[in-house]
C-alpha cells in the first residue's frame, strides 16, 4: 500500500528493525522491467546465479504480465510464483508507465496554483525556449517549422494567489487562507483531478507553498498534490512549474499503477522491500517513488544502459553505444569512458522537468512500426505509426492486420516459431505473408521475398541514420565504440547497420533479452537530497557541517528503513559552487568523510578552482568576485548485492553441438535466399565461434550474421561479432 | 575524403562551436549571455571566410568574418599574428555591430602554419560609454560610446597582457563583471582551439580544410539552386523607426535575378543624431540574419550563403553611416529594422512561388524591449544588468498556421528569456507580473503570435533607487508587419508609475490594473510617465511597466476559421470585441458559441464596407480558381494575358502592364482599426487594398502619413514561359 506521506515518519522507526531482519531472511532479488511489448524479469539468487523470465506486457493492467514473467523465472527455478515472491527480499521495478502516459496524453487534469501575475509562466515556456529546446541542431535552424508542445495544463485550470517571497526567503506577502480555499475549491469544481502549486522563490522559503498544500490536504485529502519546493527545489520558476505540473499530471495514473501492483504482490505473499527505478540511475522505495512519478520517466531504458555498463566493465569495454530495438521504440544511450552523461535539460516529449536524468535518446522505429505504401507517391514507408504491443505484428496472431518490420523479419525466415518466447507463443507467418503480399509486394510489383528484402534494407538504413544522429552528430566517432545490441528486434538488423556505422565490434550481451531487468539488479538504491543556501566560501565549518549533518540524517534514516546495514550505506557529499555573480554552478564532490574544518573547506575552494580551470581553461576563474556555495547535496546509496560473475575457461571454437537446423533465410549483400546453419544460443559455449552467413536463435531474438561476419561467445556468454 | 569522414568532420565543426558555446555560457555571469543566448561562436578559415556559423545572432556570422580579414590586412606584419595570440576587436566602423559586442578572436596554428580562426562575441556588461550598459541613448557622436578598438592583442603568445586588460577595465563600469565576460569569451576560444587541434591531429590539416572548402561550395550551390526555383522580380519593404525627434526609415528593394540576390537600400533616411545607425558591415550582417533561417534553413551556414548576395547601401544613410555618427544602439535599432525588411521581402518572394508558398511567414517580434538597469545594491555594490524579457518574442503567422505565442525571433533562432528568479538572484528588483497579452497578435486568416507584458520595482537597492536605460521604439510605428492582408502585431508600450510603494496593496494594484489605469482603489491618482527613450530613474516604490510587440498576421482576418476565433476568445487570447470588430465573428451572449448566421451577415457587411458597395453573399466562400503557376500572393495571380486576378473570386483586378495596387480599392486606415492594442496615432496608417469585386483584403501596407504605396514587380516565374 502507498501511505500518506504524513504517516510515514511515525511508522519508519518501528519498521526499520523489522525491515533489516526481513532483508536477510529472504534470499532473492527480483528485477522486473516493463517494455512496450514484453515484461522482463531477472532473479538473482544468494549464490550469484541469474535466472531470466519474459512474458508479454499486458496493458492496461500490467500486473498480469509482471506475474507471468516472474512465473516463467520461477518455473526455471522449479518453484511457483508465490514461493518465489515469498522468498524475495528486494523487488526492483522499472516501467514505462510514466512516459507512456505523457506520449499518449493519458494525463490527469491538473489544477495549477501560481503566484499572482505569473499565471502564464507554464504557457510562455521562457519565450522561444519552449519552441526550440529538445530539437536537433538542424531543426532549430528552421524556426518556421517549429512549434511549442500542447500545454500540460488547461488555461481554465490555472489560479493565482496574491503572495510573494523574495530571493532571500523573506515573505513580502503571506497567502490569504480564504483566497486559497476559494481557488482550490474552484479548481476542483472545474474538474481538476490533481493539484500543483508553484510559487516564486519557494525553494528558498516554502512557507507559502506549504500553507496552500495544507489547505488542499484538509479540503481534499485524497487529491494528489505536488508542491514545487519538494519535487524540484531548484532556481527557475518555469522549470519548477513545469516539473510540478507534469508530476501532478502523472500522479493519479502512476499511483494507481503502483498501488495495484504492490497489492497483487502482497496478496501473493511478497513481504520484502519494493523499490522503483529512477531516471538518475538509482532506485527509490515505493512511497517516495509514488510521490515523485516524474522521476520514473525513462527509467527502464536507463536501467538497460546501467546493465550494459556493468557488462562492459566485465569485458574491459568502456566506450559503448547501447541500442535497444524492441517492439515499440528504439532507444540509444552512450557510455563514454565508463561514464554516462546527464541530459543537459531533462525532457519528456518536449516538456521540461528539473530532475536529473541520464541521457537516452528515444525514437519511434521498431519491430511494431507499420509498413505502408504512400497513396500519393506510391512509395513504401516505415512508420511513424506503430502496431504497438497489441495487436502488434500480424505474425503474433493477436489480430494485427497491418504489416510491420517484425513481419518482414518473419517472412525473411529469421524468426523461429520454436524459439519465440521459448516456444510458448505461436507465430502465424503464413498470415503475415498473405497480408504483406496484398498490401505491400503486389502494389510494388515485386515478389514477396524480394519486397520483404527491400523493406529490410530500408529499415536498416533508417536505423543507421538514427544511430548516426545519436553519435556522429554529437561528435562521437563510432569507430571508437562497441555497439551493444538489445531488444527483440535488434538482432535481426544489428549486423547490417552496425557494420555500416563502422563500430569496432558488435556485442549481443547474454542478458540482452532482459537488459532492463538485469540493469535493475546491478543498480544500487540511491537517494539524492539537496538544500539551497547561499554561503560565502570557504564558509563557517560549523554552518556547513550542520547543513550536511541534516542531509546525512535524512539519507541514512531512509536507507536504514529500507533495510540496509550501516556497512552497505555510502554517502557522497558535494557542493554546487560558483563565482559570485555567476549564474552557472559547478558541482564539487567532497573527497573526505566526516566533519569539515577550516583547512578542509579551504581545500574545497581550491578544488573548485582546479575543476573550473580544468574545464574552462587557465585564468578563466573569477576569483576577484569571491566564491559562493549555492546548494549542498548528498547522494546516499545502499549497496545491493551483485552477481559474482565467474569466467569459465574457454572451450574450442567448434559450435557444431549447438547446431539446431539448416534453415532457408534471406542473406543480405546479394546472398539472396540461402540455406544456412541455425544455432541455439543457449547451447553455445564460451569460446565457440559461428561464421556467417548463419543465424543464432536466442530466447528473444535472432542474431543474423552476414557472409563475412564471425560471432564468438566470450567467457561471460556474450556474443561478440566482428568481421571475419 | 570518403563520405562518412566528410560527414563526421562536418558535424565535428558544429560540435566544436556548440561545445565552445556551452563553455562561454557556463563561465559568463550575465543572464543575457548564459540564458538569453545573445552570443555567437563561429569558425573561420585562415583567410577569414566563414567556415561554420554556430547558432546565435545571425548578423555576427558575416561581420566577424570581416573582422578577421581586417586583422589579416592590418596586423599581419605589425604587430604580427602568432600562435597563442588572442585579439580583442570591437570597432563598428571597421567591422563590429556596436562597441559592446566584443569579438574575441583566436588564430589557430598547426605545424607553425595559420590554419583557422575561432571568433565569438558577447554583449559585455559595460563598455564605458556615456550611459551604462553599452547602449548610449544620450550619445550624439560615436566618441561618446566608449572604448572602441580596431584590434588589440589581449593575449600574446599564451600570456595575458595585463597592461592591455587593465587599460580596458579601467574605462568601464563594473570592471569585475566585464572581466568575467572576457574570461568567458577566452574560455570558449580555448575549448574550440583544443578541439580543432585534435581534429587536425586525427585527420590532417589539409583534409579538414578541404572539407571546409567543399562545404562552402556545397552551400553556395544549394542556395543558388534554390534561388533558381523562385520567381525573378523586385520586392519592396520599408520600416519606419519612430525614435523621438529622430524619426527615420529603412527602405529596401530586393531584386532576385536567376541565381543571385541584390539588396538595395537606396531611399533609406540620412544618418540620425542618435545611436541607432548602422555602419556598412552591420547592415551587411543584418540582412543575412533572416536569410539563414528563411532561405537556407537546410543548408550549412557558411560563406557559401553569402556569395550569391550583393548589397547597395548609400553612404551617409542610417544603413551605412559615416563618422562621427553614433552607433551604440544599432543592434536594437536599424539592425532589427534591416532584419525585418529582409524578412518581409524574402517572405513575399516565397509567397509568389507555388513551391515555396507554404514557407511564408509574417514578421516575428518586430522590435525588442531591451531595458538595462543599474545602480547600487543595498549593500553598496555596483551592478548593471540587462533584462532578458526583450528576447521573449512573438511568432509571425505563416501560410499554414497561427504565429506561435511568445515564440522568440528570427535573427537569433535560439534566443530565450531567463526566469524571473534568475534576474532577481543577482539584480535588486522584484517582478510584479510577467504574462501573455490579449489581442497583441496581428489579426489575419492566421493570427500573429501574442507577446507578453511585465513590470518591476526596485527591491533592496540603495536609497537612490535604480537607473534605467531605455532605447525603445515601436511605440507608434508597428514593426511586426503582416503579410497578404494580415495586420501588424501590437505596438510596444512603456510606462513608469510613480509611488505605488512596496505594500501588498500596491503590488496587487499594479499586477491587476496599472497597465491601463492610474487610480488606486483608495482614489489616489498615481503619476504616470510614458517614456520610452533615454536614461531615467526609479525611486524605491516606482514601477516600470512594459508591453512587448506582437507578431504579424497572415491573410484576410475575415477568412479566419470561426471556431479558431471562438477558441481564442475562450482562452483569453483574443477579446470578444476584437472577434466582432476585426474578425467579423459574432458570439452568443455568453461568448461560448459562434452565432454563424450573424457572423455571415457581419462578415458580408465588413466586405461591403471595404469597397463601399454591396458584396454578393457568394463572396463569403472562396471559389476554386485554377492556378496559372504565376502566383503573386495568397489572393492574387498573373494570368496568361498579363493581367492580375483575384484568386478568391476570380475577378480581374488589374490590366497588364500596371501595378495591381493602383486598381484595388484602397483605404488608409488608422492603426487602431487593427486592434485596440495598436498605437493611437495618426502619424502612421495602414493602406488596406481590397478586391473591388469580393472585398477580400489583398494587402495591408504600413505607410507614414501621405507616403505613396510601394509596388512589387514580378518578372518571370521558373518553369513558366510565355
Amino acid at each position: 500500500m502507498i501511505k500518506d506521506p504524513a504517516d510515514r515518519t511515525a511508522e519508519a522507526q518501528a519498521d526499520s528493525e523489522g525491515a533489516a531482519k526481513r532483508r536477510f531472511d529472504r534470499s532473492f532479488v527480483v528485477g522486473v522491467d516493463i517494455g512496450g511489448t514484453c515484461t522482463d524479469t531477472v532473479v538473482l539468487t544468494a549464490d550469484g546465479k541469474t535466472i531470466f523470465g519474459k512474458a508479454f506486457s499486458t496493458p492496461p493492467d500490467f500486473s498480469h504480465g509482471i506475474l507471468d514473467a516472474v512465473g516463467v523465472a520461477g518455473e526455471a527455478m522449479g518453484i511457483d510464483t508465490a514461493m518465489l515472491l515469498r522468498g524475495t527480499a528486494l523487488f526492483l521495478h522499472s516501467t514505462t508507465v510514466a512516459e507512456n502516459a505523457v506520449t499518449n496524453g493519458n494525463l490527469a487534469s491538473v489544477g495549477l496554483i501560481t503566484t499572482q501575475g505569473f499565471e502564464d509562466t507554464i504557457f510562455m515556456m521562457r519565450g522561444g525556449y519552449g519552441r526550440w529546446s529538445g530539437l536537433t541542431e538542424d531543426e532549430k535552424r528552421d524556426p518556421v517549422s517549429t512549434s511549442k508542445p500542447p500545454p500540460l495544463v488547461s488555461r481554465s485550470l490555472v489560479r493565482s494567489i496574491a503572495e510573494r517571497t523574495d530571493r532571500r526567503g523573506e515573505v513580502l506577502q503571506m497567502v490569504d487562507l480564504n483566497a486559497v480555499e476559494t481557488a482550490v475549491t474552484d479548481l476542483v469544481t472545474r474538474g481538476a483531478d490533481s493539484m500543483g502549486v508553484c510559487f516564486l522563490w519557494s525553494f528558498v522559503n516554502p512557507a507559502n507553498e506549504q500553507t496552500v498544500g495544507a489547505v488542499i490536504r484538509r479540503l481534499y485529502p485524497n487529491r494528489f498534490v505536488t508542491l514545487s519546493h519538494r519535487v524540484a527545489p531548484v532556481l527557475g520558476e518555469y522549470e519548477r512549474t513545469s516539473t510540478t505540473t507534469l508530476n501532478s499530471a502523472l500522479g493519479p495514473v502512476v499511483t494507481h499503477y503502483l498501488q495495484n501492483l504492490s497489492g497483487r504482490l502482497t496478496e501473493l505473499g511478497f513481504n520484502g522491500t519494493f523499490l522503483v527505478g529512477q531516471g538518475y540511475g538509482g532506485l527509490l522505495p515505493l512511497d517516495a517513488a509514488a510521490d515523485q512519478p516524474v522521476g520514473m520517466i525513462e527509467s527502464g531504458p536507463i536501467m538497460g544502459i546501467m546493465g550494459a555498463r556493468a557488462i562492459g566493465e566485465s569485458m574491459g569495454c568502456h566506450n559503448i553505444i547501447a541500442a535497444d530495438m524492441g517492439g515499440t521504440t528504439f532507444k540509444v544511450g552512450v557510455v563514454r569512458d565508463g561514464m554516462m552523461e546527464y541530459q543537459p535539460e531533462s525532457m519528456v516529449y518536449r516538456y521540461h522537468f528539473a530532475l536529473p536524468k541520464l541521457d537516452v535518446v528515444s525514437l519511434g522505429l521498431a519491430g511494431g512500426s507499420i509498413i505502408s505504401i504512400d497513396q500519393r507517391t506510391g512509395l513504401p514507408q516505415i512508420g511513424p505509426r506503430s502496431a504497438g504491443s497489441y495487436p502488434g505484428p500480424i505474425c503474433y496472431d493477436h489480430g494485427g492486420e497491418e504489416p510491420t518490420v517484425t513481419d518482414v523479419d518473419a517472412i525473411l525466415g529469421y524468426l523461429n516459431p520454436g524459439y519465440f518466447l521459448g516456444g510458448r507463443e505461436r507465430l502465424n507467418i503464413e498470415k503475415a505473408k498473405r497480408i504483406f503480399k496484398e498490401k505491400i509486394s503486389d502494389p510494388l510489383g515485386l515478389a514477396v521475398t524480394e519486397a520483404a528484402a527491400a523493406m529490410y534494407r530500408l529499415t536498416n538504413s533508417m536505423i543507421y541514420d538514427l544511430l548516426h544522429k545519436a553519435t556522429v552528430e554529437r561528435g562521437l566517432d563510432p569507430r571508437e565504440y562497441a555497439l551493444f545490441s538489445f531488444g527483440g528486434t535488434a538482432g535481426m538488423h544489428v549486423s547490417a547497420y552496425g557494420e555500416e556505422l563502422g563500430v569496432k565490434q558488435l556485442v549481443i550481451p547474454y542478458s540482452a533479452s532482459v537488459h532492463g531487468a538485469f540493469g535493475l539488479v546491478t543498480t544500487d538504491v540511491v537517494h539524492e537530497y539537496q538544500t539551497t543556501q547561499l554561503v560565502r566560501a570557504p564558509g563557517e565549518p560549523r554552518l556547513v557541517n550542520a547543513i550536511f549533518a541534516s542531509l546525512a540524517a535524512q539519507a541514512t534514516s531512509q536507507l536504514q528503513q529500507e533495510g540496509f546495514a550501516p556497512a552497505d550505506i555510502h554517502l557522497q557529499r558535494s557542493i554546487d559552487m560558483r563565482h559570485r555573480r555567476q549564474v552557472h554552478v559547478l558541482n564539487v564532490p567532497l573527497e573526505q568523510d566526516g566533519d569539515l574544518d577550516e583547512e578542509a573547506l579551504g581545500r574545497v575552494v581550491e578544488r573548485f578552482e582546479t575543476l573550473y580551470e580544468g574545464r574552462y581553461g587557465k585564468n578563466s576563474g573569477f576569483l576577484e568576485a569571491g566564491v559562493e556555495m549555492v546548494s549542498f547535496r548528498i547522494r546516499g546509496s545502499g549497496k545491493v548485492r551483485k552477481p559474482a560473475l565467474q569466467a569459465p575457461p574457454l572451450e574450442s571454437h567448434d559450435p557444431t553441438h549447438a547446431l539446431r537446423e539448416r534453415r532457408t533465410v534471406y542473406v543480405a549483400k546479394g546472398g539472396g535466399e540461402q540455406e544456412v546453419n541455425g544455432y541455439d544460443f543457449e547451447r553455445l559455449r564460451p569460446g565457440n565461434r559461428v561464421s556467417g552467413p548463419a543465424v543464432i536463435w536466442t530466447p528473444i531474438t535472432t542474431v543474423v550474421l552476414g557472409p563475412e561476419q564471425v560471432a564468438e561467445m566470450d567467457a561471460h556468454k556474450n556474443l561478440v561479432v566482428t568481421r571475419g | 575524403v570518403d563520405s562518412v569522414t566528410f560527414q563526421i568532420i562536418r558535424h565535428k565543426f558544429f560540435q566544436v562551436t556548440a561545445e565552445a558555446m556551452a563553455t562561454l555560457k557556463n563561465v559568463s555571469g550575465t543572464p543575457n549571455t548564459n540564458v538569453a543566448h545573445d552570443v555567437m561562436v563561429s569558425l573561420y578559415r585562415a583567410d577569414g571566410t566563414l567556415l561554420a556559423g554556430g547558432a546565435g545572432y545571425g548578423h555576427h556570422l558575416p561581420v566577424a568574418a570581416q573582422a578577421v580579414k581586417h586583422l589579416l590586412e592590418n596586423f599581419s606584419d605589425d604587430p604580427g599574428i602568432h600562435e597563442g595570440d588572442v585579439f580583442f576587436f570591437n570597432d563598428p566602423y571597421s567591422a563590429a555591430l556596436h562597441a559592446p559586442d566584443i569579438f574575441i578572436m583566436t588564430p589557430i596554428f598547426y605545424d607553425n602554419r595559420l590554419a583557422s580562426w575561432v571568433s565569438n562575441f558577447v554583449h559585455v556588461t559595460d563598455i564605458g560609454g556615456i550611459d551604462p550598459g553599452g547602449f548610449c541613448p544620450n550619445a550624439r557622436e560615436c566618441y561618446q560610446e566608449g572604448f572602441q578598438s580596431k584590434g588589440l592583442k589581449i593575449v600574446e603568445r599564451n600570456n595575458m597582457r595585463r597592461d592591455v586588460l587593465e587599460t580596458f577595465l579601467n574605462m568601464v563600469r563594473d570592471p569585475n563583471m566585464v572581466a568575467l565576460d572576457l574570461k568567458s569569451q577566452m574560455a570558449a576560444n580555448h575549448v574550440a582551439r583544443e578541439r580543432l587541434l585534435k581534429l587536425y591531429k586525427d585527420y590532417g590539416v589539409n583534409t579538414i580544410d578541404s572539407v571546409a572548402e567543399e562545404l562552402i561550395k556545397q552551400s553556395e550551390r544549394q542556395l543558388r539552386e534554390r534561388l533558381c526555383e523562385l520567381p525573378d522580380g523586385t520586392w519592396r519593404a520599408c520600416e519606419y523607426i519612430d525614435v523621438p525627434d529622430n524619426e527615420c526609415k529603412v527602405e529596401l528593394a530586393v531584386t532576385k535575378e536567376g541565381n543571385s540576390l541584390t539588396y538595395d537600400f537606396t531611399g533609406s533616411s540620412p544618418q540620425v543624431a542618435v545611436g541607432i545607425n548602422c555602419c556598412y558591415w552591420a547592415t551587411w550582417g543584418a540582412l543575412f540574419a533572416p536569410i539563414y533561417p528563411l532561405l537556407a534553413w537546410d543548408i550549412t551556414w557558411n560563406e557559401g550563403v553569402l556569395r550569391p548576395v550583393r548589397m547597395v547601401a548609400p553612404q551617409g544613410t542610417i544603413v551605412n553611416c559615416v563618422r562621427p555618427a553614433p552607433v551604440s544602439i544599432a543592434t536594437v535599432g536599424v539592425v532589427i529594422s534591416v532584419n525585418n525588411v529582409s524578412q518581409l521581402a524574402i517572405t513575399k518572394m516565397m509567397g509568389a512561388s507555388e513551391s515555396y508558398k507554404h514557407r511564408v511567414t509574417a514578421v516575428w517580434r518586430g522590435t525588442g524591449t531591451r531595458l538595462q538597469v543599474h545602480g547600487r545594491t543595498a549593500e553598496g555594490e555596483y551592478y548593471t544588468s540587462m533584462l532578458t524579457d526583450t528576447f521573449c518574442g512573438s511568432g509571425g503567422a505563416s501560410a499554414t498556421r497561427d504565429g506561435i505565442d511568445v515564440a522568440g525571433e528570427i535573427p537569433n533562432v535560439v534566443s530565450a528569456m531567463a526566469n524571473v528568479e534568475t534576474h532577481e538572484l543577482n539584480t535588486p528588483l522584484l517582478y510584479l507580473y510577467r504574462r501573455i497579452v490579449t489581442d497583441s497578435g496581428g489579426a489575419g486568416k492566421f493570427r500573429g503570435g501574442l507577446s507578453h507584458e511585465f513590470a518591476f520595482i526596485p527591491h533592496r537597492t540603495a536609497e537612490d533607487g535604480m537607473g534605467v536605460v531605455s532605447k525603445g521604439k515601436g511605440t507608434r510605428s508597428p514593426m511586426s508587419q503582416g503579410v497578404f492582408g494580415g495586420y501588424p502585431g501590437c505596438n510596444v508600450h512603456y510606462a513608469t508609475i510613480r509611488g505605488i510603494g512596496a505594500s501588498a496593496e500596491g503590488l496587487a494594484f499594479v499586477a491587476d490594473k496599472a497597465a491601463s489605469d492610474t487610480t488606486t482603489p483608495g482614489g489616489q491618482t498615481l503619476q504616470r510617465e510614458e517614456r520610452s527613450w533615454g536614461l531615467f530613474s526609479l525611486a524605491p516604490g516606482d514601477a516600470q511597466v512594459i508591453v512587448a510587440m506582437g507578431g504579424g498576421g497572415y491573410g484576410d482576418p475575415l477568412e479566419r476559421d470561426m471556431s479558431a476565433v471562438l477558441a481564442d476568445v475562450s482562452g483569453g487570447l483574443v477579446s470578444a470585441h476584437a472577434a466582432h470588430d476585426i474578425y467579423g465573428v459574432v458570439l452568443t451572449a455568453d461568448d461560448t458559441a459562434v452565432d454563424t448566421q450573424a457572423t455571415a451577415a457581419r462578415r458580408l457587411a465588413l466586405r461591403s464596407e471595404r469597397i463601399g458597395r454591396p458584396v454578393d453573399p457568394s463572396a463569403l466562400t472562396r471559389r476554386p480558381i485554377k492556378p496559372t503557376g504565376m502566383r503573386l500572393s495568397e489572393y492574387l495571380q498573373r494570368t496568361s494575358d498579363g493581367s492580375t486576378q483575384c484568386t478568391w473570386c476570380g475577378y480581374r483586378v488589374a490590366p497588364p502592364e500596371s501595378h495591381w495596387k493602383d486598381h484595388g480599392v484602397q483605404r488608409r486606415l488608422p492603426l487602431q482599426a487593427a486592434g485596440t492594442r495598436m498605437a493611437a496615432t495618426t502619424d502612421f496608417v495602414l493602406l488596406a487594398t481590397s478586391c473591388p469585386s469580393c472585398g477580400t483584403l489583398l494587402d495591408t501596407e504600413l505607410l507614414r502619413g501621405d507616403d505613396p504605396p510601394r509596388h512589387d514587380i514580378i518578372r518571370r516565374w521558373p518553369h513558366v514561359y510565355d
